[in-house]
């Protein structure tokens, strides 16, 4: 942790930092799978439910 | 124009702000839909902001930016912990979204519509949210007196500080009753967006600020805090607050590790079960949008907390401990100290002024967010939970129900005033931590085992709500926060009871470690031993729902 890295940059804060990079990362690849893999699904699935015409959700309406 | 009345003046214009939202949020706030949920129409984007808002409280600011410039990087383990804790949130917003209404009962209650599940998540909710509420008023009260400058022995506008301390809880108390009472979740929405704008830029201005004094090289400015911390290169490491080294008693090592990862594990854990984050999953229109908004929400925090960095790091350089101790011996006024000192570097005293009086304002907006966001998610679930579902059996009328929410409001509120004002000169910073540890220990495993588990029963829910809760408070009310711990040096009490009283058992200072497993285990126990078991239909209807949306509110 307390090996110097650049100037006084060492290895503890570049793991802290490491922290802050992974969870926008992983928050992305969650956000990326979720659009081409799961939605896709959902939507299908949805659709076979309620049936092709299902009325549009209004904006703000239940 | 002194400093302090600079100060003042933002006060009262910040409030008349709020308060003209709030009129306008009362007048176009209708039914249930608009007063819990805020009509559902809010972007991805604005309830990414209102949720940042919600989650970075006063502690997380003055608080994270204060114990950096005391302890350096382990102060920054907060700021890892606050920010990793959205991960299974993200997880879970979009299935809770769609499964849920208003409240996380919502979605607990939907497989066996029984109403003790909805009692036990109205008493977990509330009582979670009181203890956050109550440890945010007296922070509040101290932290605004700080703020304006009132030292002991002086008056402000004819008061003591003790008087000044007490009408401070009383004004933020009557704020947040006002927000939540006429303006619902539309009002407290736009209210935790302009403090999130607020704190956002505020923080953006003083990193840069402080940047800039090291001439953008972070490197010197982590050497100049190292430096004047006086702890040399280990101020920049871990070790300093948490998990220290006990020389020569490994047993008590072993427990300083152990506390520091049961705080971990409540931080992270609790986020996703924190009532006031739920409820605001609802104010979007469908489960993509809330999705879309814990991402807001991750980027904003994450960027705030990585700024907090420049402002621990940038007070332990510039303002230097001993400045930062003598005012505060928390290290809550690290910020503000900071933003006079960079203010002065700009613009001579004035400068100094003008900076303080804005980052006392953004400190103040912050509060007062956060206060109403606490007191809307428990009145939201004492009248949509306890008196809609279970007094009413679920034939409330909207109407009636959104009466009682704000009668809830008022009655939430000054509870929270009264015992605040009680407990104004009490150390009671423990609560934030514990209300984090009930959240992961009650409300956690109750949600997953919903979503999740398809024998899960009233049975099991129940159990696993007032199994985490019960735990939780009782190992706490035992554990060296309330008796028994003692400065080794001065033998001032650092618990909340006197010095001479010591009734505690458990080691721990947070019960994470200990009430989340149990809470788990409450839940799965419970699940077994009823021999009613979970109506297989009823959770097919619910994984179609969270899972597509369809049918969803």
């Amino acid at each position: 942790m307390e090996r110097r890295l650049l100037g006084n940059i060492n290895v503890g804060l570049v793991l802290g930092l490491g922290q802050f990079v992974s969870t926008f990362l992983i928050a992305w690849l969650r956000g990326r799978y979720s659009r081409t893999a799961l939605d896709p699904l959902a939507e299908r699935l949805r659709t076979e439910i309620e049936g092709p015409h299902r009325p549009s959700l209004p904006r703000g309406g239940r | 124009m002194t400093g302090r009345t600079l100060t003042f003046t933002l006060f009262v214009i910040l409030v008349l702000i709020t308060l003209i939202i709030t009129v306008w949020a009362r007048l176009n706030t209708k039914g249930a839909d608009d007063y819990y949920a805020g009509g559902r129409t809010f972007s991805g984007m604005q309830n990414g902001f209102a949720l940042a808002g919600d989650y970075m409280s006063a502690a997380s600011f003055l608080g994270i930016a204060g114990i950096i410039s005391l302890f350096g990087y382990d102060g920054f383990l907060y700021s890892i912990g606050f920010l990793v804790a959205w991960i299974p949130a993200l997880l879970i917003v979009e299935l809770m979204r769609n499964a849920g209404r208003f409240t996380m009962a919502d979605v607990l209650a939907y497989r066996t519509r029984d109403p003790a599940i909805r009692t036990a998540a109205a008493v977990s909710t509330v009582t979670v949210s009181v203890f956050y509420l109550v440890a945010q008023m007296v922070g509040a009260g101290a932290l605004i007196s700080l703020l304006l400058g009132i030292k002991p022995g002086q008056t402000f506008l004819g008061m003591s500080t003790v008087t000044a301390k007490v009408m401070t809880i009383i004004t933020i108390g009557t704020l947040m009753i006002a927000y939540v009472m006429y303006g619902g979740m539309k009002g407290t929405t736009w209210v935790q967006i302009v403090k999130a704008g607020l704190l956002m830029f505020g923080t953006l201005l003083m990193t840069l600020l402080v940047l800039g004094h090291f001439g953008f090289n972070v490197s010197s400015m982590l050497g100049s805090a190292a430096h004047a911390s006086g702890k040399g290169p280990a101020f920049l490491q871990p070790g300093l607050k948490y998990a220290k080294d006990a020389p020569g008693d490994p047993g008590q090592t072993m427990l300083n590790k152990l506390d520091f990862l049961s705080l971990a594990l409540a931080l992270v854990l609790g986020t996703a079960g924190l009532p006031h984050i739920v409820t605001r999953f609802f104010t979007v229109p469908d489960g993509r949008a809330a999705r879309t908004s814990v991402n807001w929400a991750i980027g904003l925090v994450g960027v705030f907390y990585l700024m907090t960095l420049a402002l621990g790091f940038g007070a332990a350089a510039i303002v230097g401990r001993k400045a930062i101790v003598a005012q505060d011996a928390a290290g809550n006024t690290a910020a503000p100290q900071l933003a006079k000192a960079l203010g002065q570097d700009l613009g001579g005293r004035v400068g100094g002024d003008i900076l303080l009086a804005f980052i006392g304002a953004v400190a103040f907006a912050t509060i007062l967010a956060v206060v109403a966001g606490l007191v809307l998610a428990s009145s939201t679930s004492l009248a949509h939970d306890y008196f809609g579902h279970v007094l009413m059996f679920g034939r409330s009328k909207e109407q009636q129900e959104v009466s009682v929410a704000r009668f809830a409001a008022f009655l939430i509120g000054s509870l929270g005033i009264v015992l605040a004002v009680f407990a104004k000169n009490l150390n009671v910073a423990f609560l934030v931590a514990l209300a984090f540890a009930m959240a992961a220990s009650a409300n956690l495993p109750a949600i997953l085992f919903s979503l999740f588990w398809k024998r899960f029963n009233t049975a099991g829910a129940v159990a696993g709500i007032y199994g985490g809760l019960l735990s939780s408070v009782v190992l706490v009310a035992f554990s060296p926060v309330v008796s028994g711990k003692v400065d080794p040096v001065t033998g001032a009490s650092l618990s909340l009871f006197p010095a001479d009283v010591d009734f505690h058992w458990f080691p721990l200072e947070n019960p994470g470690i200990v009430s989340i497993p149990f809470g788990f285990l409450c839940a799965v126990t419970g699940t077994l031993l009823s021999r009613r078991k979970g109506d297989p239909d009823r959770y097919l209807a619910l994984s179609v729902r969270s899972l597509t949306g369809g049918g969803a509110h």
